[in-house]
């Protein structure tokens, strides 16, 4: 059984979660008002996307020397699609790398972007039910999570079911299809999010918690993106690259934290075998010492018996 | 008296332990009265209604300088000649400003329009402009602005007067 994670320190990671997605949507609020801020959209997705390959390799790396759990194996062929289709993405809408700042976009919703969200967000929701089937939760917790997902799943599915409607009613509302994708985008995410949420492996691994950061400000930018908030159209799009951004960082972080750990516990075991060791051999000194101070009590009061010819005699009769 | 502090720091650790848990809850409620700010957003919509405002402001002016071009022939000639409206010096001086010294001072073409008092941009609360600019082009056209126009929206028409 893994060891808990002090209470303190899983309430500090998750106070500075809430803290971090406040802080964006302040970020969010006063945005407008910079107005280089939405000069660094085509750089960011494409740095983003860098980001995206980089977890990808790392998740395949972590699986593969270490084959325990096939979530990283998701993760990683998820992060690795998602970044292709990024820096494809900017560099079809950009026309090459040399207009990363001066280029445009000029599609509001590019195919890919949309199929690189949804993808992801399948992704990691299969990670999850990956990771629920290698987990030991007790049955009435399954049922709880079960229930549960059905309900937000379900209340998503008619939410759907009224712009399907819609489409088939030909009422014009613009981007529908890519409200619905993307509907079912950020209804798999918060799956995931409630998921990792009740399984409550944070309680015991920091990367669970990682995850926890990178699907919240996934949720975020799938929300900017949708655009659900009131806010100029131009700047969510932008916020929903930046929110996207965040959530790489946060996992990048997660891994490398994760990495640390391993390392921390691999160090812990070497110094655990070299304490072990001295004391076996200290142990073994004092037994040698012990048999030698023995054996020398042993031949003084021989000697002193006088029998030590006695002995040679027996010996030597022996042969 | 080691037993008695090891209390003693039991207890801090505790207090500390619900301060953090009081905080880890009040900062998710943040986290969602925020998103219900965001979807609401009344901030916007009042910037909304004042850059309302600035646009029918910016269309009477206009018309007001289009009935002057109709009724005299010519472009006033104190709009400067600048293809950038909002640059120094294009600003509206108000109705009724003693000094309009590094305004545009419009009053004199206010008889031929509608509008008898040139409207004042909402955050220009000091001085003697409007807020509102205006310039020629050197082509023919006038062209009003509205700097001050909040939320990136640019507020600005092109009028050809022959």
């Amino acid at each position: 059984m893994e060891d808990k994670l002090p209470r303190e320190h899983v309430d500090i990671q998750f106070l500075s979660l809430c803290v971090s997605l406040l802080a964006f949507l302040g970020l969010a609020y006063w945005a407008g008002d910079i107005v280089w801020f939405k000069d660094f959209q085509p750089f960011i997705t494409l740095i983003s996307g860098i980001f995206a390959l980089f977890i990808g390799v790392i998740a395949l790396l972590r699986y593969y020397t270490k084959q325990s759990s096939l979530n990283f194996l998701f993760i990683g062929i998820g992060f690795l699609g998602v970044g292709l289709l990024d820096i494809f993405q900017v560099v079809l809408d950009l026309g090459g790398i040399g207009n990363l700042f001066t280029g445009i976009s000029t599609q509001v919703y590019p195919v890919t972007s949309v199929l690189s969200k949804t993808f992801l967000s399948v992704v990691m929701f299969i990670s999850w039910l990956v990771s629920r089937k290698e987990g030991k939760s007790s049955k009435g917790r399954k049922k709880n999570e079960t229930l549960l997902m059905g309900l937000v799943a379900g209340s998503f599915v008619l939410f759907i079911g009224v712009f399907i409607f819609l489409m088939i009613a030909g009422v014009v509302v613009d981007s529908l299809a890519v409200i619905i994708v993307g509907l079912v985008s950020l209804m798999f995410l918060i799956l995931s999010l409630l998921g990792y949420l009740l399984n409550r492996g944070w309680v015991t691994d920091d990367f669970n918690y990682w995850i926890i950061f990178l699907i919240s400000f996934l949720i975020l930018s799938q929300v900017f993106y949708l655009p659900f908030f009131n806010l100029e159209y131009s700047n969510m799009m932008n916020l929903s690259v930046w929110a996207r951004f965040f959530a790489y960082i946060g996992l990048l972080i997660g891994f490398l934290n994760s990495i640390y750990v391993m390392f921390q516990k691999e160090v812990s075991t070497q110094k655990e075998l070299a304490k072990k060791n001295k004391q076996l051999d200290e142990t073994k000194a004092k037994i040698e010492e012990a048999y030698l101070m023995l054996r020398e009590e042993k031949w003084s009061l021989a000697r002193s018996k006088g029998s030590v010819d006695k002995i040679l005699k027996d010996v030597m009769g022996k042969k | 008296m080691k037993e008695s502090k090891t209390a003693k720091d039991d207890e801090i650790i505790a207090k500390r332990q619900f301060i953090l848990d009081v905080l880890v809850g009040f900062s998710i409620f943040l986290v969602v009265a925020a998103f219900a700010y965001m979807i609401l957003n009344p901030g916007k919509g009042q910037s909304d209604a004042r850059n309302s405002t600035r646009n029918a402001d910016v269309l009477s002016i206009m018309q007001s300088m289009s009935k002057y071009v109709d009724a005299t022939g010519n472009i006033p000639s104190m709009i400067p000649l600048n293809r950038e409206c909002a640059s120094i010096g294009n600003e509206i001086c108000r109705t009724g400003s003693l000094d309009c010294k590094n305004y545009v001072d419009l009053s004199t073409t206010l008889a031929e329009g509608d509008i008898k008092s040139l409207p004042v941009d909402t955050f220009r609360t000091e001085g003697n402009g409007t807020g509102y600019y205006i310039s020629n082009d050197g082509e023919g056209s006038i062209v009003v602005c509205a700097p001050l126009a909040e939320r990136e929206v640019t507020i600005s028409i092109k009028q050809f007067m022959y």
